[in-house]
């Protein structure tokens, strides 16, 4: 239209005139883009937290969307060490991470909301063995069992090798064989079957297991409870905007607030979610120093 | 045993048939059943290594990686897939590391995590040995087996480097299920074709064994003459059986024709003998009657010649030795059947004459007589005796003939005989008239009629004219043929 009635008295002024008005084009689409389509939210979740719950995955994500009006893009990886890397590899912008103190190592990550279980920021390790031990008592007669680990990430795995440590025994060879499953569902699974003579299990993932599936406690026996460390916590990359980052805690924070979001903590088994502190973690990270390994 | 090799063809023979069909069933299903069991084996371990290939390629990594969790979800995976055919589903699964400890195993509270193999049962103990025996990276994969179980053992290896070894565990007792399912068919099969072969063979064996028991029981009765219910259609093949059956024909017909000439032999011995003892008695009994005629003779004549009449009492009484002597003469004549010797050779007028001596006796009884004569001129025969045959013949065919039946009487002269045949309608001879026939004072004769001695007259000049009687009873008629032999010799 705008050609139409313009002057194009020679070569020079309708070059001028169609340059700028590519330019101005290309401008326009561009910022309209960034208004109505922006960059999608990639969240990382460990197996361990939402085992197979493919379907609260997908109703939390859009709960996520709604709210943020923006994509949200859950990444789903095996071990629990993959979304660490992954966050490393600038490929997530939040992650939720078992071992909250492991995760800062090298880079910055911001801590960015803390589940609550029970109304407390803490999960405890159980340890586990199947239902025909009857005679364990503690994690030292375990001596020479085959043992199974959710993960070497897992902040039980700290707990029960510190525990060991602590007894003066050498957590490498206090097991003759020690494995990882890559989720607590799996652990107890092993225990079950028979692969592992004792696992340790999240207090919060047997928990709310054994309510949907009773015949889990039928099968296995809780021998001991550790001492309480902080929940896994979610974190935000170094990269997240403040703007990001407070929106994002502030949506996570209000779930509690607002039925939709409070029916799927209920579904979680999580009462909400608080920003958190990094004291929380304070002793997975001195438990670890203790035993040399950071 | 013997009694049953004694048994009849009849059931021995469809009894070794159905023993053979069985036994030939038997083999062919049991044959076919173990080669499925074979098979089945075959294909376990086919597929079992297989399986096993395919689990061992995958287990590098976690067992690179020490990933137990990973490594049972592998191996486990199998044994769950419901896709596999039971039978064909592995037991176990286990996965050694190269100290030949258990790595994993789907069946852990059995075979525990990091347990020494050999130590673990003794069943194991022989694997163990075999699977340190092949240690390399590119070892081949192998299968043992025991009395319970087949192993497959198949190398875990990954670039160049070994890691283990993953033993695949078949139970053998599911195999069992599996083959007396296929037994079970495979029986049902068997049986089938029994049902349908087995009354087949007997069938066969009884239409095989009928006519040989039929022949069989008609050999056995053979002295008795042939069996009444003889059907020379029951075996009309050209067989062996045939040719038996034909040869039996054969036989019987011999024996018959043996029979029947043995029986001619004895019947004219016997005239023979009788001929002999008649014309004795009669010699015996001619020369004194000769003397008692010729002394009744001079007594008679004597007695007149002196005048001296016989008082009518002696004379009634010589009279009546007369008559008496005289009979007993007759008779005895009769039975010597004397040829008396005459010259004069027999002429077609002869036997016209004949014929009109018996015309009246025919047609006492309307007899219709059948007269056909060929001789048109003298016959080099002695007509005496030949006319008196004749006679004989004649009259005792209008005698033994209905009423207002029929006679024929053929006279055919040929270059070198002389053909009589004389027919007529009457009764036939009872088996035992025919064994009597020609003998003197013949119980043929009916009470009234004639001395009894016509036929065997008739006989007696037949055998001295040197020619042959015979008796036709073929056509259901009583046909007497004499045949007479003409020569020039015997009438000079």
């Amino acid at each position: 239209m705008k050609i139409n009635w313009l002057p194009f008295r020679n070569a020079f002024t309708r070059f001028f005139w169609i340059v700028s008005l590519m330019a101005s084009v290309f401008l326009c689409t561009q910022g309209a883009g960034a208004e109505s389509n922006p960059r999608p939210l990639r969240v990382g979740l460990p197996q361990s937290i939402f085992h197979m719950q493919f379907a609260l995955m997908s109703d939390w994500q859009q709960y996520l969307q709604n709210r943020l009006h923006r994509p949200v893009e859950f990444v789903s990886s095996r071990k629990f060490g993959d979304s660490i890397v992954q966050l490393h590899m600038e490929k997530l912008d939040f992650a939720w991470v078992t071992d909250y103190p492991n995760a800062a190592i090298g880079f910055k990550v911001r801590l960015l909301a803390v589940p609550l279980y029970h109304a407390r920021p803490f999960f405890t390790s159980y340890l586990i063995v199947p239902a025909s031990d009857t005679k364990t008592t503690s994690l030292f007669q375990l001596k020479g069992a085959v043992f199974a680990f959710a993960d070497p990430g897992s902040n039980g795995h700290v707990e029960q090798r510190y525990a060991l440590f602590d007894a003066g025994e050498d957590p490498k060879r206090f097991f003759q064989k020690v494995f990882f499953t890559h989720a607590h569902q799996e652990s107890i699974q092993s225990v079950i079957l028979g692969l592992a003579n004792a696992a340790e299990v999240d207090s919060y993932v047997w928990d709310t297991l054994v309510q949907g599936h009773p015949e889990i406690a039928r099968q296995t026996r809780v021998v001991a409870h550790s001492q309480e460390y902080g929940a896994p916590p979610l974190v935000a990359n170094h990269f997240v905007t403040k703007a990001e980052f407070t929106e994002m805690q502030n949506v996570l924070i209000g779930m509690a607030q607002d039925p939709e979001g409070a029916n799927l903590l209920k579904q979680m088994s999580l009462d909400g979610f608080i920003p958190g502190d990094p004291k929380l973690y304070e002793r997975l990270g001195q438990m670890k120093k203790a035993m040399g390994e950071e | 045993m013997k009694n049953i090799l004694d048994l009849s063809l009849r059931y021995k023979l469809p009894l070794w048939g159905g023993f053979l069909i069985v036994v030939t069933t038997l083999l062919v299903s049991g044959s076919l059943m173990l080669r499925a069991y074979e098979d089945l084996r075959t294909d376990l371990l086919a597929s079992s290594t297989n399986l096993s290939y395919r689990l061992a390629e995958v287990l590098g990594v976690p067992m690179q990686e020490a990933d137990v969790w990973r490594a049972f979800e592998i191996i486990n995976a199998p044994l769950v897939d419901s896709s596999i055919k039971e039978v064909l589903l592995p037991k176990t699964i286990v996965v050694l590391d190269n100290e030949q400890r258990v790595f994993v195993s789907t069946l852990p509270k059995m075979i525990p995590i990091q347990a020494s193999l050999e130590k673990l049962a003794p069943e194991y103990a022989a694997l163990a040995t075999r699977i340190s025996a092949s240690q390399g990276v590119d070892s081949p994969s192998f299968d043992m087996q025991n009395e319970s179980k087949i192993f497959i053992a198949v190398p875990i290896a990954s670039e160049g480097r070994r890691y283990g070894t993953l033993i695949v565990i078949h139970a053998k007792d599911v195999l069992m299920p599996r083959f007396l399912g296929v037994a079970q068919r495979g029986a049902l099969v068997g049986l089938m074709v029994l049902a349908l072969l087995l009354p087949a063979n007997w069938y066969w064996g009884q239409r095989l064994s009928r006519p040989l028991i039929m022949i069989s029981e008609w050999m056995q009765n053979i002295d008795n003459g042939p069996a009444r219910d003889m059907d020379k259609k029951v075996y009309p093949y050209h067989d062996e059986l045939g040719q038996l059956y034909s040869a039996y024909w054969r036989m019987l017909s011999e024996q018959e024709s043996r029979e029947a000439l043995k029986q001619q032999v004895v019947h004219s011995e016997r005239l023979a003998a009788v001929g002999r003892l008649a014309a004795g008695v009669a010699h015996e009994i001619n020369n004194p009657l000769g003397g008692m005629l010729t002394a009744i003779d001079t007594l008679k004549s004597y007695g007149t010649a002196s005048n001296r009449e016989f008082d009518a009492r002696t004379a009634k009484t010589i009279s009546l030795i007369e008559r008496g002597l005289s009979q007993i003469r007759e008779t005895v004549s009769a039975l010597l059947v004397e040829s008396r010797i005459n010259s004069r050779n027999i002429e077609a007028q002869d036997f016209e004459d004949i014929r009109s001596l018996v015309i009246p006796q025919a047609q006492k009884k309307e007899i219709a007589l059948d007269w056909r004569s060929s001789v048109s001129g003298p016959l080099p025969l002695q007509a005496n005796p030949v006319r008196q045959l004749l006679i004989n013949l004649l009259l005792n065919a209008i005698q033994a003939a209905r009423q207002k039946g029929d006679v024929n009487c053929w006279i055919v002269a040929s270059d070198n005989q002389l053909l009589l045949s004389v027919e007529n309608d009457g009764k036939q001879m009872t088996a035992e008239q025919a064994a009597h026939l020609y003998e003197p004072f013949s119980p043929l004769t009916e009470p009234g009629h004639g001395h009894g001695l016509g036929l065997w007259i008739t006989y007696q000049i037949v055998q001295q004219l040197g020619g042959r009687i015979e008796l036709d009873r073929s056509s259901g008629r009583m046909r007497f043929l004499v045949t007479l032999p003409v020569s020039e010799s015997k009438s000079s």
